[in-house]
């Protein structure tokens, strides 16, 4: 017997966007914004760019939902799409960066920290977020895609549409890196139980 | 491939993260946009104009066009005019 209330399969609402229904969008949203944001948010460290990029990403597959093959698992293209937008905003980024970076800190140092400013503040995300921010940009992908979604290597060379080997090396450098970074003993790492869904 | 480290600094990149949620009004700006675009792809496709297409995607011919539709034939054919039909 077919229980009705189980949730459908992602292929079956990718079928129904193909097929126009909006709300099958919001469903697959719902489902995996979290892992799209988190995503873009580790890649980019700006909130605000991550919020864009999730909209983009969910946009895109809107737009696109009709080339995508509803057989194959939905989650290597969302990955697909997050790197890659959240690559191509770094990179616009950093044109611009070098002009605003002067303005920026002469900003920062009229500001005058709020208390909400306090109780926003994250200890645990502005460490990550420095330690990713230290890394060349495709190392951090590779470390992203690797440490926070828990992909496979070869998973990862497909998704990037690079070579294993050429992810290897840049996890190898990325890990170095971040272990240069935080001055890693192991004892030092936090043992955080987290809830990532 | 694996190095000790692995788990550790899955563990703290995740612990990281974990608090931060994307904000709310993200959803319904996904949303809205996709409405907007599907209406107007619906509006320029040429399949929009055949007829009765309207009726399963439901885009029809608005009650605003139809208003104007109606009032343009009316003024045209103030007296011939006992009944009218609006092109689908």
């Amino acid at each position: 017997m077919v229980d009705s209330a189980e949730p459908l399969r992602d292929r079956d609402v990718v079928r129904k966007l193909q097929q126009g229904d909006l709300e099958a969008l919001g469903t697959l949203y719902d489902r995996h914004r979290q892992m799209v944001f988190r995503t873009a948010l580790a890649i980019t460290t700006d909130d605000e760019a991550a919020a864009d990029l999730l909209q983009d990403v969910f946009l895109r597959l809107h737009r696109f939902a009709d080339r995508i093959d509803p057989d194959r698992p939905l989650e290597p293209w969302l990955y697909r799409m997050t790197a890659n937008l959240s690559y191509t905003w770094m990179k616009r980024r950093s044109l611009w960066l070098r002009a605003l970076r002067e303005m920026g800190e002469w900003l920062a140092r009229e500001r005058r920290p709020t208390p909400q400013h306090f109780a926003e503040l994250d200890e645990s995300w502005q460490q990550v977020r420095h330690a990713l921010a230290s890394l060349p940009l495709q190392q951090r992908i590779v470390v992203v895609l690797y440490y926070l979604n828990d992909l496979p290597v070869h998973q990862i060379a497909e998704i990037l549409g690079i070579p294993a080997g050429t992810v290897k090396s840049r996890l190898h450098y990325g890990r170095r890196a971040l272990k240069a970074r935080l001055g890693v003993r192991e004892e030092l790492l936090p043992e955080t139980y987290y809830e990532y869904t | 491939m694996s190095d000790p480290m692995d788990v550790s600094f899955g563990r703290w990149l995740k612990s990281g993260l974990n608090r931060r949620r994307p904000p709310e009004a993200v959803r319904g700006r996904v949303l809205r946009a996709a409405v907007s675009r599907q209406v107007a792809m619906d509006r320029h496709s040429a399949r929009f104009y055949t007829r009765w297409s309207g009726r399963h995607r439901g885009v029809g011919f608005d009650a605003w066009s139809f208003g104007l539709a109606a009032q343009a034939a009316m003024d045209w054919f103030p007296g011939e005019m006992t009944t009218f039909r609006v092109a689908y």
